[in-house]
């Protein structure tokens, strides 16, 4: 994409913002609209943009794929790893109350934190990785 | 007494009109892409009919606040957030498997593709 | 007034979808489908669903749309398909059983907005009194997604991840072996 220099300068300083906007999505996701999923496409899509109009192997070159499989997996071992927590800790699987040194209000909010943000992770990733796979070009 | 049920039920009539037409393309269309615009289609019908369900005359969206007599119903939201996923994640699916057998047939249309299995299926005889 | 807005926003989500389906060009119907998904994000805006509309409005309109214009890189826009009259016929008379089928099973239910519903009283007033005491979170939707219905959402995440996971291994080719 040669040329088209004001979308590639709207796109520069519209990435950042995309990207805080969704981090506040994921942190005001129990006091408004909003949580761990919607944040996540958000974030993955100030990325999707900045490959849109940068090109696809911009973004190949920067995140690499081991990567990005390795933070899918990891998401979702945040979740269950809380779930654990509390197991271990004498409740019932995802009983956030059992976290350890927090009582039944305080452990629910920060075990919703918890769990929202490894939600984030993983669908931000898995967003980021089907566009660059379905967009990708074959070499042969 | 049907202008009564019409008023009555609107927004179910129309989830129903949408999931029909959703349903008429993923039967119709020979076109696999089509197929996937008209599950999306009948996705969202569902969904819509759920939402109505959940609503509430003079309710106000399910977030504390003051002065609030009523709130809709949060439960059909929660499970709908899954629902749209669950959909998103098919289409994807869809879609890379559509990509994998345009390169094999060479093509999406189903007729052909049918033609193409019958033309080999004739070789591998002979 | 309400009744008004929404059947204009019910009328132009029929003709969107019939449109996204009558389009010979799937880039036409990709678009529609497009701007259907952000009026259905509309239409839930108006039906109190804040959060479902969110989603939708990021994913329907947003994700997907971006996801079948990708595709289109590598597959052919056109629709050459043309239906034999027996499939049209067949297509058309499941639609209408399944429609007559429908429309008698909402004979039953009572009318939209009613809040006496089973639906609308039974497990869900509880839910309504004790979020805020229990959980501390205003957004009732999220409290209910993360706490007390925590097994779905790892469920739905675990979803995404494979989906993830399905797309890699179906789309690789023979790198990093």
């Amino acid at each position: 994409m040669k040329g088209h220099i004001v979308l590639k300068m709207a796109t520069r300083m519209m990435v950042p913002f995309i990207l805080m906007f969704s981090l506040y999505v994921l942190a005001h996701g129990e006091i408004s609209p909003g949580g761990g999923f919607q944040g996540g496409v958000i974030f993955a899509s100030g990325f999707i943009l900045y490959g849109m109009v940068f090109g696809v192997e911009e973004i190949y070159r920067k995140i690499k794929r081991k990567i990005l499989i390795f933070m899918t997996a990891f998401g979702v071992m945040i979740y269950s790893g809380v779930g654990y927590i509390t197991m271990f800790n004498g409740g019932l699987f995802l009983e956030y109350a059992k976290l350890p040194g927090l009582n039944m209000k305080s452990g629910n909010s920060m075990g919703l934190l918890f769990i929202e943000i490894g939600v984030f992770i993983t669908v931000s990733s898995v967003m980021l990785l089907l566009f660059i796979e379905v967009s990708k070009k074959y070499d042969n | 007494m049907i202008i009564d049920f019409i008023i009555g039920k609107y927004n179910y009539l129309a989830a129903i009109i949408l999931m029909l037409i959703g349903l008429y393309s993923v039967i119709i269309n020979g076109n696999l892409i089509k197929k996937v615009i008209g599950l999306n289609i009948l996705s969202t019908a569902i969904i819509l009919f759920y939402i109505s369900v959940s609503k509430v005359k003079d309710g106000s969206a399910p977030i504390y606040a003051r002065d609030v007599i009523r709130y809709d119903n949060p439960l059909p939201h929660v499970l709908m957030l899954t629902a749209i996923v669950v959909g998103v994640s098919i289409t994807a699916v869809a879609l890379a498997i559509i990509i994998k057998i345009r390169e094999y047939y060479g093509t999406i249309e189903e007729d052909e593709m049918a033609e193409i299995d019958i033309n080999e299926e004739i070789v591998d005889k002979k | 007034m309400t009744i008004v807005i929404d059947v204009m926003f019910l009328t132009f989500l029929i003709i969107a979808a019939f449109l996204s389906i009558y389009f010979k060009n799937l880039l036409n119907s990709t678009i529609i489908l497009g701007a259907y998904s952000l009026f259905v994000a509309v239409l839930w805006t108006t039906l109190n669903a804040i959060d479902v509309a969110f989603t939708e409005a990021a994913v329907g309109a947003g994700i997907s749309t971006v996801l079948f214009l990708s595709l289109f890189s590598k597959v052919e826009w056109e629709d050459r398909s043309t239906p034999s009259k027996d499939r049209k016929i067949i297509a058309t008379s499941i639609v209408l059983i399944v429609g007559y089928l429908l429309i008698l099973g909402i004979t039953d239910m009572p009318n939209f907005g009613d809040h006496s519903w089973v639906t609308n009283t039974y497990l869900v007033p509880d839910y309504l009194a004790r979020t805020l005491e229990e959980t501390g979170s205003p957004n009732i939707v999220t409290a209910i997604l993360g706490s007390y219905r925590g097994y779905d959402t790892n469920g739905e995440t675990t979803v995404i991840f494979i989906a993830g996971l399905c797309v890699y291994l179906i789309l690789r080719k023979g790198e990093d072996k």
